[in-house]
């Protein structure tokens, strides 16, 4: 699709329109955000029947701009308490916090802030630039090449991760088998579906999605009667000197905030990869270049500036990979994936042709949601940190209860309440045992349009498997399938014969046997 | 031997790997029936399941193979660590279960509202909250919240129960 600046003006005039959901959207997601174990696709769950019930540009405005504040309300308790809110934001904890030790938490707030909503900013202009180009890159890709993307973007998500990479690839082929449920395309034959006719139709996702994240979290924070400890709470006053003097360092370190937001776009871009990886990444590469790389980690400021910009960058990558080709780039845009799919978009390079107005309107929406943020988040910094003292035993319940009823409003079959249940299960044991839930669910998503496409490729090659092989794009690939398999493992067994070095070390030296 | 590496030596010698079979039990048992099961039916209707069984049992087979050697090794036992450890949580967590079931079993006859009402307050007394007036005022705010938002205004179709019947007609709804 070309440049069409009435289209783009009529989208940026609606984006304005929406401004009245993306506040309590945003100003949700700060709080979400803020409660360490609770993520964006959690909130997203519970709040599925409002999301699903709502016009669709309505419903990816508030789900995209929860989505984006989430990752900047992660900062708060890693700064304030040293427990990132979110995955993204653990790197955040190396400087944030020794900031805060400092009496400097205000001035960490600020700068957490502003790279986070500069981040994101510019990350979603660029790539609103940058889609007509990636949607193009996404008609390349025919039935034998999507094959090869759908197992690349698993075994890249599970490889990643997962702590142990086979752990996670197990996950995801355990997740596109039942995926794999429901009759078939051609003939309409049920296969495997334990006689239910519920599940004629496959797995349905959202009970899929609530049962493997939120009650199986659920599950897990019964653990802890709060999500964190009271004694953990660090007093912190505003004063307007310490806002002050945190917008002079984030202007004074604006080269570093865009530089490691577009790191942050790029990891997004890749399936699987996420905010965790891209802010460590941009931590490293912000040392790597500094001038002073000892100051880092001991409360210095662009400590703070990199992982933020570059986990608030990484919002706008992972939508790129479910626009362009229908591979969700992470866990929230697999919520998002099941909205989209709940309203009939069909995902992937046709997208741009058919529904442009969405394709665009999420990145307007996300423009919109962090200019919001900017000008929301500043005065409310202070009282955020309280969020994280809400006692389990009030919340589990209620993500219990409005999770399993979230899982009867989409379908509207009290089957599917007990298969949330069971997926809840299923997904506390995975998350036990480290087989990672965001593979089983991708794996899950994956599973029909796996099959879409696999079934096409084989009547092409009247049922001959090495067509698979049959494609330039296709092999490269199957390269990168191949790679991301072994080279975690070899760097795992690399570690493990390091570990086994260390460990012999001390008992040549003492003598003394491992008994 | 210093602090550290006794630690880590401890650490890989109770490693509960009978844990990390459950789900690869789980799969290859879900793959073994989805193959049975689709055995007699066309090529294009087995081809995925196949293609994608196939490479789960294969993985699956790895993974056994690994915890056999780690177990000839001595580097961990056949214990399912936390998941098999009777802690209160652990009660805890099969009584809300337990609740969850009877929820969904009787959610067609006691409705939505009440409930979730109900489940609220099993729920938060499972959990150890027992001041009356929180368990009353979370429970009935959670149930009124989903009730207004969710039924009356948004009209989602909810199982209606006896407060849908009586109060949705009043409010001007249907049931």
């Amino acid at each position: 699709m070309g440049w069409d600046s009435a289209l783009l003006l009529s989208l940026a005039v609606d984006a304005v329109m929406l401004t009245w959901i993306v506040v309590p959207a945003v100003l949700l997601g700060i709080l979400v955000g803020a409660i360490p174990g609770f993520s964006a696709q959690n909130t997203l769950i519970i709040l599925l029947p409002l999301t699903l019930a709502m016009d669709i540009n309505m419903a990816l405005a508030f789900m995209v701009s929860l989505y984006c504040a989430t990752h900047l309300g992660g900062g708060i308790p890693a700064i304030l308490v040293n427990m990132p809110g979110t995955g993204g934001a653990a790197a955040t904890t190396l400087d944030g916090y020794q900031m805060t030790l400092k009496g400097k938490a205000q001035q960490a707030l600020v700068l957490c802030f502003v790279a986070s909503t500069i981040g994101g900013l510019v990350t979603s202009i660029a790539t609103v630039a940058l889609l007509p180009f990636l949607a193009q890159v996404g008609m390349y890709l025919r039935s034998v090449e999507m094959v090869a993307v759908m197992v690349f973007g698993l075994v890249l998500i599970a490889a990643i991760a997962a702590d142990d990479p086979l752990k996670g690839i197990i996950a995801g082929f355990f997740g596109l088998m039942i995926g794999a449920i429901g009759t078939d395309h051609i003939y309409g034959t049920p296969r495997a579906a334990f006689g239910f006719l519920e599940l004629y139709d496959g797995v349905p996702l959202v009970p899929a999605l609530i049962g493997l994240f939120a009650i199986s979290e659920a599950f897990s924070m019964m653990e802890r009667s709060t999500i964190v400890p009271r004694s953990a709470v660090v007093d912190t006053r505003a004063h307007w000197a310490d806002t002050l003097e945190g917008l002079r360092l984030s202007l004074k370190y604006w080269w570093l905030t865009i530089w490691t937001s577009f790191v942050g776009l790029l990891i997004g871009v890749v399936p699987g990869a996420g905010a965790s990886i891209a802010s460590f990444v941009a931590y490293q590469q912000a040392r790597m270049f500094s001038k002073t790389p000892d100051e880092f980690g001991k409360g210095f400021a662009p400590g703070v500036v990199a992982p933020e910009a570059a986990n608030n960058g990484v919002t706008s990558g992972t939508l790129v990979p479910l626009m362009a080709i229908g591979v969700p780039g992470g866990s929230t845009a697999a919520v998002m994936m099941v909205v989209l799919q709940y309203h009939g978009i069909v995902l992937g390079p046709r997208l741009f042709i058919e529904s442009p107005e969405i394709a665009y309107g999420i990145f307007f929406s996300m423009t919109l949601s962090y200019i919001v943020m900017l000008f929301t988040i500043l005065p409310l910094a202070r009282y955020m940190s309280q969020v994280v003292l809400i006692p389990t035993r009030i919340l589990v319940p209620m993500i219990l209860s409005l999770t399993i009823v979230g899982a009867f409003a989409n379908r509207e079959y009290v089957f599917d309440m007990s298969l949330a249940l069971v997926f809840g299960v299923i997904g506390y044991i995975a998350r036990k045992t480290h087989y990672h839930v965001t593979a089983i669910l991708i794996g899950i998503i994956l599973g029909p349009l796996f099959e879409q496409y696999l079934l096409r490729s084989l009547r092409i090659g009247q049922g001959d498997l090495t067509i698979l092989f049959s494609s330039t794009i296709g092999n490269v690939l199957w390269a990168f399938v191949v790679l991301s398999v072994l080279l975690p493992w070899l760097r795992s067994r690399q570690q493990e014969r390091r570990r086994r070095v260390e460990r012999e070390t001390p008992t040549a030296l003492t003598g003394d046997q491992p008994r | 031997m210093s602090q550290k590496v006794l630690q880590s030596l401890r650490q890989r010698r109770n490693a509960q790997l009978g844990a990390d079979l459950i789900i690869p039990v789980l799969a290859a048992g879900f793959t073994l029936y989805y193959l049975i099961s689709s055995s007699n039916l066309v090529w294009e209707a087995r081809a995925n399941g196949t293609v994608i069984g196939v490479v789960l049992l294969a993985l699956i087979a790895v993974q056994v193979v690994r915890i056999v050697l780690n177990l000839r090794n001595g580097t961990g036992s056949l214990g399912f660590g936390d998941l098999g450890r009777w802690t209160p949580a652990q009660g805890q967590r099969l009584a809300l279960i337990g609740v969850l079931i009877l929820f969904i079993v009787t959610i067609p006859w006691l409705g939505t509202t009440l409930g979730l009402f109900l489940v609220m307050l099993a729920a938060m007394w499972i959990l150890g909250l027992r001041q009356p007036v929180t368990l009353l005022a979370v429970a009935g705010g959670v149930a009124a919240s989903v009730f207004l938002v969710f039924i009356v205004l948004l009209g989602a179709r909810f199982p209606p129960g006896p407060v849908e019947r009586v109060v949705v007609p009043l409010l001007g709804g249907g049931v």
